[in-house]
């Protein structure tokens, strides 16, 4: 281990460091195997590759809305006959995206395919004639003109928070809860009346903002995802909450105890993040 | 390692080159195999029945690439003969395939429609309705592909 008393030997530590990094890709490969969206993104990408065989074996027009998907996804249609789907990386870096899932169609001349990456959120797939078109729901649909209706002061927050845990973890997301309650209506939204819009907090084993399955939530969410990343802090973003019902516009934040402790000591700016976000969004 | 202190110096390196190249080797090995094993599993778990992409390939084949078409109308589940060739079955798919569809009561000699030069290493057999001169047939879609 020592070449002389006191000084390691250059090539051990070479062999140390070497051993460390298989050890780190063992790791990281059991991580990106073992994690459940690898395998929703596969289950998807086999899910889309049938579809398109489908449609190739259709001798008609067909004009299909692809369901949300439940975790943030781009998908890449290959015309040379296979489907990808990839981490959101536009969004947010993931890092157990070591292997890229992947599954093939049988492809033709017949039909005709671009290359296209959609959002696996919203992608619709239309074939007209001999073309094979992939393309972004939100580019069509009237997303824009349903959040240039909401005008700031038509909407009402309602604050919540999750009612399990320890008095100790109940009082940190109540003290939460008030930090963004004032300082949202010090930007002059409103809490009186009936509320409209819903924002909560709860505390997990790991960072997630769950929203509610609506265009709005879903953008809002993946803005304050991105305005949390600045602050150096990764949150997953998930369809569905455990505070709301699916019907109300809510978004849901869930902490970490690492973010929980980040919050409380001040590193993590939760609220005014929260509350930026909020308030650019509806100034749009 | 060492005999003699004056002439151990190449035979230390080569043996170092050597057990660096083994090592190597067997830890990317290892690696390829894990993460093949692991793809392996993830596969498994969300299996597709064989059948169903068989069925997706055959309904191509019988719907679109030898479909029989009269006044605009494509009718289902029928093939027309005059269209069952290389060059249609090529436009079709885009992968090595062989087609052969033969009459149930041998009324017409097998047609048969191949593309690319892939070894078939497996088959399977449909029931379908053959379009010739005016009168159908009940007959079989074989695929190799």
């Amino acid at each position: 281990m020592f070449a002389k008393k006191g000084n390691i030997s250059l090539i051990t530590l070479m062999e140390v460091i070497l051993g460390l990094v298989v050890a780190l890709l063992f790791f990281s490969a059991a991580d990106a195997l073992g994690n459940p969206y690898q395998f929703e993104r596969f289950t998807i990408a086999k899910d889309v590759s049938l579809l398109v065989d489908a449609i190739q074996a259709v001798p008609a027009t067909v004009h299909y809305e692809y369901p949300e998907t439940s975790y943030g996804t781009n998908i890449l249609l290959e015309k040379d006959g296979r489907v990808s789907v990839i981490p959101d990386t536009k969004e947010v870096p993931d890092r157990d995206a070591l292997i890229i899932t992947r599954y093939s169609f049988i492809p033709s001349t017949l039909f005709k395919m671009k290359d296209t990456l959609v959002d696996g959120g919203f992608f619709l797939i239309d074939k007209r004639g001999s073309d094979i078109i992939f393309s972004n729901k939100t580019s069509t649909t009237s997303f824009d003109d349903e959040v240039n209706r909401i005008k700031k002061e038509d909407i009402v927050f309602a604050l919540e928070t999750s009612s399990q845990g320890t008095e100790e973890k109940k009082s940190f997301l109540e003290r939460q809860k008030n930090d963004l309650q004032g300082k949202l209506q010090s930007a002059s939204f409103s809490f009186s009346g009936e509320p409209n819009r819903y924002v909560g907090f709860s505390l997990g084993e790991q960072g997630v903002i769950y929203y509610a399955d609506l265009a709005e939530t879903k953008a809002l969410a993946t803005q304050l995802q991105k305005n949390l990343l600045i602050q150096g802090y990764e949150f997953l973003l998930v369809k569905g909450t455990s505070l709301f019902s699916d019907e109300k516009i809510s978004l849901e934040i869930m902490l970490s105890p690492q973010q929980e402790e980040a919050v409380a000591s001040q590193q993590l700016l939760l609220t005014t993040v929260v509350k930026g976000t909020i308030e650019t969004f509806y100034e749009k | 390692m060492r005999n003699k202190r004056g002439d151990a110096d190449t035979y230390v390196a080569t043996s170092k080159w050597l057990y660096y190249i083994l090592a190597v080797a067997i830890v990317s090995f290892s690696i390829i195999f894990f993460v093949g094993k692991g793809s392996s599993f993830l596969d498994s778990k969300a299996s597709v029945s064989p059948t169903l992409e068989e069925d997706l390939l055959v309904s191509r084949l019988v719907n679109v690439c030898f479909s029989y078409e009269k006044d605009g109308r494509i009718y289902q589940n029928i093939i027309d003969a005059t269209k069952v060739s290389d060059g249609n079955l090529a436009g079709c798919v885009d992968t090595s395939l062989t087609v052969v569809i033969t009459s149930l009561d041998n009324s017409f000699e097998p047609y048969f429609a191949k593309v690319g030069t892939g070894i078939a290493k497996e088959s399977f057999v449909r029931y379908t309705l053959l379009e010739l001169d005016g009168k159908r047939y009940p007959a079989t879609i074989e695929v190799f592909s």
